[in-house]
C-alpha cells in the first residue's frame, strides 16, 4: 500500500476510534465509579428531594446539573452515557412542574385554596367545632349536599327507579330454557350404533356365497348368454354392480367363461380348469372390467327389455 | 307510524333508561339485539323517533360517547392531544344525558337519592382535574382528595377513595391511564376525564361550578384564571 494513503487511513481511524469520546477499555473501577455517582444523582433527585426541589427558590436540580456536567467528560461509555441523560429528563421533569407551580404564586388558580374552600362549603370547618379528631370531622362533611348543588352543573340523568329490570335480563333466562331443551332433544335422538355381532357377520358372507351359487344356477339355465344381458337391470345401476360382482366369483373359479370370439362377449358355463391343466402352463389373468353408469344407460338401451326376465329373481331377494 | 314501530321505540326508551339506571353505556349491537332483532336496518328512523319521545317526555337525549383518547405518553400536553384526538370514528355507544334548560336544573328539584354523594365527589375530582391541565397524577389526586377526608379508611358516604375512584372508572367519568416509566421502575398513574364526563360536562358550566364554591370571595378574574389552568390558550383570555 502507498505509504500516503497509509497514513490517511490510520489518521482516519484514529478519528473513528477517539478514546477521548468512546473507549470499550475503560477501567471497571472508573465505569463502577460514575455509574454509583449518577445513581445517586438520579435518586437524589428523584425520589428524597422531589417535592423540595419543586420549590422555586431551590436550587437542588441545578447543582445536580452542575455535577452531571462534571462527571460526562469522563463517561467513555453507552450505558453511562445512558444513565446521564436519564437524569437530564428527570431534571426537566421537575422544572416543567417547578414552572407550572410558579405561575400559581403569580394570581394563577391556586388548586390548594380551591380544596380548603371545598372543605368549608361541605360543612367541614363547621364540622371540626364539635368532633374530637381532625380526621373524623372530615368524614362528617356532607358530599351528598355538594352532590345536589352540582347537579345543576352537570348533565347527569337521574336514575328511573321505576323500571322493572332491564329487557335484557327477561330475554337472557329464556335464551336459558331453550338451551337447555335442545340439549335434552338432542340426547333423546341420539341413535345407538347398530351393533354387529360375530352371527350377523358371518351371515353376511354366507349371502354373498348364496348370490354367487344362485347366478351359477341361473347362468346353466339360460346361458350361453350375452354378458350385458345377463347383469344388467335397467332399474337400477347399483344392482347391476352386485350381479357384476357376484359374476366375478364364478369367472375366478373358472365356473364361467367370457367369449368375445363373435364380437359380442358371450357369458358360459364350463367346467373349472384342473390341477392337469395348470401344470400343462394354464397361467391366471386378471382383468378389470369397468361399469359406471353411462355404460350402464347404454346396456338398458341395448338390453334391457331382455334383461328383465333374468334380474328379476335377484331383485325380488333385496 | 305503524304499530310495529311503535312499539320498538317504546322498548329502546325503556332499554335506554334501563341501561341508565346502571349507568352502563348502551352499545348499538344490544340495540339490534334487543330491540330491533329482525329489522336492525331500521336502526336510524327508530333510533330518531325514540329521540322525539325521550327529548319530549323525559327531556333527555341519547348521545353517542366520543372515543377514548389512545394510550398517549403521561405528560403530553392537552393542547397537543386535542389535535390528535380530531380524526375519530364513531364508538356506537350512548348514554342518557339530561337537556334540561340551566334555569330548571338551578332550581334542584331532582331528587337524586343516593347518587348524590357520589355526584359531589365525581365533580370535585373532575374539576381537580380540569384546572391541572386536564391531567391529574395519582399521587396529587389522592393529596387533595385526603384534604377532604377522603382516604383508604372506611368512609361513611362514598366508602373509600378506592371505591369511589373505581366507581367513577366504571361508570365512564374517569380515565385511569398507567404509563411505566422509561426505565421499567416506577408507574406512573394519570387521571383524565372520561368520555361519559365530556359528554355531561361542559366547560363553562365546570368554572361556574368552581366559582359557586368559591362564593361571595371569589376573585374578579377567576373564570379566566380557571380556563388557563385548564390548559386552553386563547387570546381574549391571555
Amino acid at each position: 500500500m502507498d505509504p500516503r494513503a497509509e497514513a490517511a487511513f490510520s489518521q482516519q481511524q484514529d478519528r473513528i476510534t477517539n478514546r477521548e469520546v468512546y473507549d470499550p477499555e475503560q477501567p471497571e473501577e472508573e465505569k463502577r465509579f460514575l455509574r454509583q455517582e449518577y445513581r445517586r444523582l438520579i435518586q437524589q433527585t428523584e425520589l428524597e428531594h422531589r417535592a423540595e426541589l419543586q420549590r422555586p427558590d431551590s436550587e437542588g436540580v441545578l447543582r445536580n446539573l452542575k455535577r452531571a456536567g462534571e462527571l460526562i467528560g469522563q463517561v467513555k461509555q453507552t450505558y453511562e452515557a445512558s444513565l446521564d441523560s436519564r437524569l437530564l429528563v428527570l431534571s426537566a421533569d421537575i422544572n416543567h412542574e417547578k414552572a407550572r407551580k410558579m405561575r400559581v404564586e403569580h394570581g394563577a388558580f391556586d388548586s390548594e385554596d380551591y380544596v380548603a374552600r371545598l372543605v368549608t362549603v361541605m360543612g367541614g370547618r363547621q364540622a371540626a367545632e364539635t368532633a374530637q379528631g381532625a380526621a373524623e370531622s372530615l368524614q362528617q362533611m356532607d358530599w351528598a349536599r355538594l352532590g345536589r348543588t352540582a347537579g345543576a352543573y352537570m348533565r347527569c340523568v337521574p336514575a328511573a327507579d321505576f323500571i322493572l329490570g332491564p329487557i335484557s335480563l327477561e330475554q337472557r333466562s329464556r335464551n336459558v330454557t331453550r338451551t337447555g331443551q335442545r340439549n335434552v332433544d338432542r340426547s333423546a335422538a341420539a341413535s345407538r350404533p347398530v351393533e354387529l355381532t360375530g352371527d350377523e357377520v358371518q351371515r353376511q358372507e354366507n349371502e354373498t356365497t348364496k348370490n354367487v351359487m344362485a347366478i351359477a344356477v341361473l347362468l346353466e339355465k339360460v346361458g350361453p348368454i350375452n354378458l350385458f344381458e345377463f347383469i344388467i337391470n335397467p332399474h337400477s345401476f347399483g344392482e347391476t354392480v352386485e350381479n357384476l360382482f357376484h359374476l366375478s366369483f364364478l369367472i375366478r373359479d373358472g365356473k364361467a367363461t367370457i367369449d368375445d370370439e363373435s364380437g359380442e362377449p358371450m357369458l358360459a358355463c364350463c367346467l373349472p380348469p384342473t390341477s392337469d391343466d395348470y401344470q400343462r402352463g394354464l397361467t391366471k389373468k386378471q382383468l378389470v372390467l369397468e361399469l359406471d353408469p353411462p355404460t350402464w344407460k347404454v346396456g338398458c338401451i341395448m338390453h334391457g327389455d331382455a334383461s328383465m326376465r333374468w334380474c328379476l329373481p335377484l331383485a325380488a331377494r333385496s | 307510524m305503524t304499530l310495529e314501530m311503535n312499539r320498538k321505540v317504546k322498548d329502546l326508551v325503556r332499554l335506554a333508561l334501563a341501561a341508565e339506571r346502571q349507568r352502563v353505556p348502551l352499545k348499538r349491537e344490544d340495540i339490534a339485539k334487543k330491540v330491533l332483532k329482525d329489522h336492525s336496518r331500521a336502526f336510524r328512523v327508530i333510533f330518531e323517533k325514540t329521540q322525539v319521545q325521550l327529548r319530549r317526555v323525559f327531556g333527555m337525549e341519547l348521545v353517542e360517547l366520543p372515543t377514548r383518547e389512545k394510550a398517549q405518553q403521561i405528560g403530553v400536553s392537552a393542547a397537543r392531544r386535542a389535535a390528535v384526538h380530531r380524526e375519530k370514528t364513531s364508538t356506537n355507544t350512548f348514554v342518557l344525558r339530561s337537556i334540561l334548560p340551566a334555569e330548571l336544573r338551578h332550581a334542584e328539584l331532582i331528587d337524586w337519592g343516593e347518587d348524590a354523594a357520589l355526584m359531589g365527589f365525581s365533580m370535585v375530582v373532575l374539576s381537580l382535574i380540569y384546572v391541572n391541565e386536564r391531567t391529574l397524577s395519582e399521587e396529587r389526586l389522592h393529596h387533595y382528595l385526603r384534604k377532604l377526608g377522603v382516604t383508604e379508611r372506611p368512609h361513611p358516604q362514598l366508602k373509600s377513595l378506592e371505591v369511589a375512584l373505581m366507581r367513577m372508572v366504571k361508570i365512564g367519568y374517569l380515565d385511569r391511564v398507567t404509563s411505566s416509566g422509561d426505565s421499567g421502575d416506577v408507574s406512573a398513574i394519570e387521571y383524565r376525564w372520561g368520555p361519559r364526563a365530556k359528554v355531561e360536562m361542559d366547560e363553562r358550566e365546570m368554572a361556574d361550578f368552581v366559582v359557586k364554591v368559591f362564593g361571595d370571595q371569589a376573585p374578579a378574574d377567576l373564570v379566566q384564571s380557571i380556563r388557563r389552568a385548564s390548559g386552553v390558550i386563547d387570546a381574549s383570555t391571555a
